[in-house]
């Protein structure tokens, strides 16, 4: 089972402080209290999406429709942050195009999950390194419907370096139906691992 | 995975070549390491693997001068390169070369907006501006020009051009407003298209031609040259705008609003390339399938009838602009609408009862050049979305509007794919764009979708329409349907390729030229 100790070793978890600005309906993440600037981006209208920046923080704003709004914000994390961390939970699209827009920057993805709801079903595909990827499914898991909670709270704790990248599903049954999915990711720089 | 290398290039001539190319742009441009830098070089929507488009290295040059000393390097080694500007074709390759093991030549730092002249309404730019660079330079400066930008505006407007890409505005058709350029050809010499090439000449991005045959689109869609520079016409922020849409309720209705919007385009009552777009292009803006349809295979016409009713959208919805003064737009819609109204159910929308609507409010934008990202939200409506753009050509006519949307949403259904499209009328023309749209995490339905659009070349190319553009994977094929006259247009292409490039260093394949050697063989 993944312990939050577990990742510990590898990482410290920050309190995150935010900084948003609501004309840009963004959820902004800036945390530099333990040396790790943090920028998390989550979906404006998925419950889980805002289940989880809630935890991330207090404060409550989101991704729209339009991911273009947060290039600059985007470029800028990457241009000041070298050794900073973007991390998501949001729409399949949205993942795909900050993606590409953060390898400019030499940020490329250390983890990222598939969180797919068909009724019941919840499943998480996860794709991290050979040592974490069973974990993070294992424990995305455990956390029931919480998962997004315990995403917020581990946020830092994924795993950040650029090793290969191998899969790992967990499945579970949820107390709700519902039609979903969603990408929770992280991104960090090459050069820095 | 072992390092992709091209074709008959050993490890040991590939790192002397790339130890000659970081002497010239710095070891920091050029990009090697396979698990980080070099995927930002693949195409997450290929239909295949990604180690068939695997580029063995990057390099970004900053310099005319640095292309230059490049080229020679490549030249020396014959090592193929493959020229991108913003490098984000995708639907159409992304930024990945047409084979494994090229080097990619990526314009990105070549991001200089050279001169913006408001008087006469043009911009010069080099390869590297995207749509939202050049945008945001005209709003802080206060100029009141409007730039046309393709549905992503990411993108810029050399490589768009490149690949003879279309917008939404009335100068949405890139190749026609763009006006001279600067090419690197692929020994070194450095060529001006049109006026530019006059002795201190200032009507390089005014006036095409110059004297003697045009060239420069020579230069798109082929692989002949590097573009270095590009002038582009851009549209005066007209008095005024009034973008509206036309929803309509039957399959038949396509037929019909075709044959009544030509003579308005025409005409130009209509002012932008009016676009047909089906239900489920619309409806992917706010919903996914799984919402409403949970089955295999395309969406039933039941759970279709459904979406359509809640998010009052028709089963084509049509969108178009008209742009001047208020007493011009008032007539223009007055004859608008007397000709529309004659299909029976067809509603009008407007900014006053649409706005707040996703497909609405993002097609608005584009058809005042306002840049944004937005239609990347269509690729939510299967999980993981990918997708390769099946772009026919076709008479702006109904008839054959009808007959391309049944030929291939019929395979679509058949090899269980949704008909995702949209037509975009031109001057005379029609872009037909059928989104083909699979899971891109599915290796099984990626090969189907690899299958379904072979074969829609064939019954395409049956039909007598040739594609406008298209993917890496499907250059050579299509190349192939380009063929009267025993291959003529072919041969003519081989025969500059021969001469302006004989050994095969510029983006070898692209389209499906080739160079001599490697002619045949792909
Ligand atoms: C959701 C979605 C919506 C899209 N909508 C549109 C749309 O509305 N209109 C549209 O046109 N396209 C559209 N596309 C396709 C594509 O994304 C755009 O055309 C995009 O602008 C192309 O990328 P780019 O501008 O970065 O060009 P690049 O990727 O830089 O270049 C495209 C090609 O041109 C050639 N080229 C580039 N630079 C040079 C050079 N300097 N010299 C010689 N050859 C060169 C190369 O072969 C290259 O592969 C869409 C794609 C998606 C995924």
């Amino acid at each position: 089972m993944l312990s939050r100790r577990t990742f510990i070793k590898s990482a410290l978890v920050a309190n995150a402080a935010l900084l948003t600005n609501p004309s840009q309906a963004l959820q902004l993440v800036l945390d530099n209290a333990q040396g790790q600037p943090l920028l998390t981006l989550a979906d404006e209208k998925s419950p889980a999406a805002k289940q989880f920046i809630t935890h991330v923080s207090d404060d409550n704003s989101s991704l729209g429709l339009d991911i273009g709004v947060q290039f600059e914000r985007v470029k800028q994390f990457c241009s000041e942050s070298p050794n900073g961390l973007i991390s998501g939970l949001s729409r399949d699209s949205d993942f795909f195009v900050i993606e590409q827009l953060a390898k400019d920057y030499g940020f490329y993805p250390s983890y990222s999950a598939n969180h797919i709801q068909q009724g019941n079903n919840l499943s998480h595909e996860v794709s991290a390194s050979q040592q974490s990827a069973d974990l993070i499914a294992h424990a995305l898991a455990q956390a029931g419907e919480q998962w997004p909670v315990w995403l917020a709270h581990n946020t830092q704790l994924l795993p950040q370096g650029h090793q290969p990248m191998v899969a790992s599903k967990s499945q579970i049954q949820s107390t709700h139906a519902a039609q979903d999915f969603l990408v929770s990711w992280s991104l960090s720089a090459a050069k820095n691992t | 995975m072992t390092k992709p290398l091209p074709q008959g290039i050993s490890l040991g001539q590939f790192n002397a070549a790339i130890a000659e190319i970081k002497q010239v742009v710095g070891k920091d441009y050029v990009f090697l390491d396979d698990i980080t830098e070099l995927r930002s070089y693949r195409d997450a929507y290929n239909t295949t693997n990604d180690a068939d488009f695997a580029p063995s290295a990057a390099v970004a040059p900053k310099t005319v001068e640095q292309i230059q000393k490049i080229l020679a390097i490549v030249n020396d080694y014959k090592i193929p390169i493959w020229t991108i500007s913003t490098g984000k074709n995708f639907a159409y390759g992304g930024p990945a070369p047409r084979k494994a093991g090229y080097v990619v030549l990526d314009l990105k730092l070549m991001n200089k907006i050279i001169e913006v002249n408001e008087k006469h309404g043009y911009a010069i730019v080099e390869p590297g501006v995207s749509y939202y660079d050049l945008y945001n330079f005209l709003q802080e400066k206060g100029i009141k020009l409007w730039i046309d930008c393709a549905a992503p505006a990411w993108g810029g407007f050399v490589g768009n051009t490149s690949d003879h890409g279309a917008g939404y505005t009335p100068y949405g058709d890139h190749l026609l407003m763009q006006c001279g350029m600067q090419v690197v050809l692929a020994d070194g010499t450095v060529v001006e298209t049109g006026m530019d090439t006059s002795a201190n000449s200032k009507t390089g991005a005014l006036y095409k031609y110059g004297q003697g045959a045009a060239i420069d689109g020579l230069f798109t869609q082929s692989n002949f040259g590097v573009i270095t520079r590009m002038g582009i016409w851009l549209m005066p922020e007209p008095p005024g705008f009034t973008p509206f849409m036309i929803t309509l309720e039957n399959e038949r209705d396509l037929e019909t609003v075709t044959d009544l919007t030509l003579p308005l385009r025409l005409n130009q009552v209509i002012h932008n390339a009016p676009m047909t777009v089906d239900l489920l292009w619309e409806a992917a803006m706010s919903v996914s399938k799984r919402q409403y349809y949970t089955g295999t295979g395309p969406m039933p016409e039941s759970n279709r009838q459904k979406m359509a009713k809640d998010l009052d959208l028709g089963i084509w919805n049509y969108y178009a602009a008209v742009y001047g003064p208020a007493p011009m737009m008032k007539n223009n819609m007055e004859i608008i609408r007397d000709t529309f109204s004659t299909i029976p159910g067809a509603k009008f929308h407007f900014d006053k009862t649409r706005k707040g609507d996703p497909g609405w409010d993002y097609r608005v934008k584009l058809m005042q050049g306002i840049p944004n990202m937005t239609e990347f939200s269509l690729l939510n409506w299967v999980g993981g979305g990918g997708h390769i753009n099946f772009s026919p050509i076709s008479a702006a006519d109904g008839k054959a509007s009808m007959t391309q949307y049944q030929m291939i949403r019929k395979r679509a259904h058949e090899y269980n794919f949704d008909y995702i499209g949209e037509f975009l009328i031109g001057w005379r023309d029609q872009h037909h764009i059928f989104m083909l749209m699979f899971d891109r995490m599915n290796a099984e339905e990626k090969k189907r979708a690899h299958e379904l659009f072979a074969v829609l070349v064939d019954d395409a190319a049956a039909l007598g329409y040739g594609e406008y553009r298209t993917h890496l994977s499907f250059m050579d094929q299509i190349a192939n349907s380009y063929s009267w006259n025993d291959n003529a247009l072919w041969d003519t292409h081989h025969a500059l390729k021969d001469e302006l490039d004989p050994n095969g260093i510029l983006s070898p394949g692209k389209m499906g030229i080739w160079p001599k050697h490697l002619r045949g063989k792909s």
